[in-house]
């Protein structure tokens, strides 16, 4: 038997050498790590935490969140970065993901977990995208340095590029690569946070009335819907019986994954403004969208929950996303106020 | 100069009727549904060190029998009216990790519970998300009964100064069922009722 590692009376610290940048959501892990990797002194969230967008929109069929990655893409283009997108299903995409490690670019990957050998999770049993980095690839011997930044499967090694073809080529589900094709100041604050910056995220947590939900609007459409949702979820605890053909399986699949990415993204959101100019400033606002963050996520857990517990339980959780919700749009609307100057704030148009 | 005579000490919750989810177990044991609902867990022979933290071993440790407190609202009485400096939680998260909330009752008519933050971390990150204590790291993870090599499943610390100190009967966690807390500890010293209201300092 191994003896475990045991650190009780020490100051907190890294528990895993090395790990210094990590995250839980692997496109800003990935993206973070791009930064990071051209400038050690950039701040990760004055780029990727530039958007409090939820990118849910009101749909017959319940909220519908869109793809996180295009919102990330325009943040980094807001700083300057321009992200280019291939997908490996292209013509010639592969020869274009080799073309640009034999120029030296570092790069994100989007692969099929089925097939990555270090990816536990989903190794030889579920067909997801995830994204690593890859960079300071030696054609000599063909191998590439491996980040996968994300906590729970962190690993930082050079790996044979041959090893990953399987994940990148052996399916079709929507693989590629981003690469940062032109880059912008990266190192300061300049001009991030500005009122105009802090007007779109104020609309973006409180308005009303766009085309896209703020989140105060998803957090009260969720509370509206959540005899429905507490319908729908645990079909997730039940297996796929149909392959995959349930509609509305997929559809609360989908829905989880954008209240996964939302809650990413107010994370993110209180890092940027904790990492402003005029962060004393912004303080309030951050400890309302972080306290937001965590009760979506809480949400989302018995929503999830709710198909392996019983009918008491699941009353119970009812009952706490309902209070969860209703605090979410209580703190979303009070970030909004502080960031807009007043109650007055103009809808979204983003 | 303070008054009170009894100083502060670490005591221990007593979690035994509280515990509602087995989430370690020993090679070829059963944990049902484990730490996640997924069936993982920790590798319970890896972590009897902790004992003391978790204020004793649960009975049949390692054998599918309880031994954390997923959180559902629970209400966990001190022994006695304690004056709290500080409250400490060793546990995990699964899901994700969070920054949630317990609650300190003072049992005095009229008072707000009052909230301390609880940020634990994925049981499953190799970094602490809040600035926890990692206590265990474990070799490996066990997954419906078979070892798992690769994922390091981690067991986290995290202590919270109470400033002013706070007069409590009960603390309360949070409903959160991705929240599991295998031990929890307070720094406290018996309420002195005559001087409940003073804030004297111990000696």
């Amino acid at each position: 038997m191994t003896t475990p590692k045991t650190d009780i009376d020490s100051a907190p610290q890294a528990a895993v050498p090395g790990a210094a940048f990590t995250d839980a959501s692997c496109y800003h892990a990935t993206l973070g790590t791009l930064l990071l990797e051209h400038d050690g002194r950039a701040e990760p969230a004055t780029v990727l935490g530039n958007t409090a967008a939820t990118r849910a929109r009101r749909t017959q069929d319940g909220p519908v969140f869109g793809d996180l990655v295009p919102a990330l893409i325009d943040s980094m283009a807001a700083r300057g970065h321009r992200v280019v997108r291939g997908r490996l299903a292209d013509e010639d995409g592969w020869g274009g993901l080799t073309a640009a490690l034999h120029a030296g670019d570092p790069l994100v990957v989007v692969v099929d977990t089925f097939h990555l050998d270090h990816y536990w999770l989903d190794r030889g049993r579920v067909h997801a995208l995830h994204a690593l980095t890859l960079r300071q690839f030696n054609p000599a011997d063909g191998t590439v340095r491996l980040t996968d930044a994300v906590d729970v499967t962190f690993v930082d090694n050079r790996v044979p590029l041959a090893d990953l073809e399987p994940a990148l080529l052996g399916s079709d589900i929507g693989q590629g690569w981003l690469e940062v094709a032109d880059w912008g100041p990266v190192a300061g604050t300049v001009g991030v946070g500005s009122p105009k910056e802090l007007q779109v995220h104020a609309a973006a947590l409180s308005g009303c009335g766009g085309e896209e939900l703020s989140g105060v609007e998803l957090a009260a459409y969720l509370s509206d819907s959540l005899d429905r949702l507490f319908e729908l979820t645990p079909r997730l605890a039940r297996p796929d019986a149909r392959g995959g053909a349930d509609d509305e399986r997929r559809r609360v699949t989908r829905l989880m994954r954008g209240m996964w990415n939302y809650h990413h993204t107010l994370r993110w959101f209180a890092r940027y403004l904790l990492a402003l100019p005029a962060a004393d400033d912004t303080r309030p606002t951050a400890a309302a969208v972080e306290r937001a963050s965590q009760d979506w996520l809480a949400a989302r857990s018995m929503l999830l929950h709710s198909g392996l517990a019983s009918p008491a339980r699941t009353a119970r959780y009812r009952d706490e996303v309902a209070r969860r919700l209703g605090r979410v749009a209580g703190d979303l609307q009070a970030a909004g106020e502080l960031l807009g100057g007043g109650p007055e704030v103009p809808a979204w148009e983003g | 100069m303070g008054r009170l005579s009894r100083a502060s000490v670490l005591r221990a919750l007593d979690l035994r009727d509280h515990r509602n989810n087995a989430g370690c177990a020993l090679p070829g044991a059963a944990a049902g549904t484990g730490l996640d609902g997924l069936g993982r867990s920790f590798p319970a022979e890896e972590l009897r060190h902790l004992e003391d933290l978790m204020g004793g071993l649960p009975p049949r440790w390692g054998l599918g029998a309880p031994d954390n407190v997923e959180c559902v609202g629970q209400r966990i009485d001190l022994p006695e009216p304690l004056r709290v400096r500080s409250l400490g939680v060793l546990g995990a998260c699964t899901g994700g990790s969070y920054r949630d909330e317990l609650l300190l009752e003072s049992g005095t008519p009229g008072i707000a519970r009052r909230p301390v933050g609880l940020g634990l971390t994925d049981f499953l990150a190799a970094t602490p998300a809040n600035g926890e204590s990692c206590v265990a790291a474990c070799s490996f993870l066990r997954e419906n009964g078979r070892d798992v090599q690769g994922p390091v499943p981690r067991l986290w610390r995290r202590e919270v100064e109470l400033e002013p100190p706070h007069d409590t009967v009960a603390v309360w966690l949070p409903v959160n069922p991705d929240i599991h807390v295998f031990g929890i500890w307070v720094h406290a010293e018996p309420v002195d009722r005559d001087h409940a209201e003073d804030g004297e300092e111990s000696p």
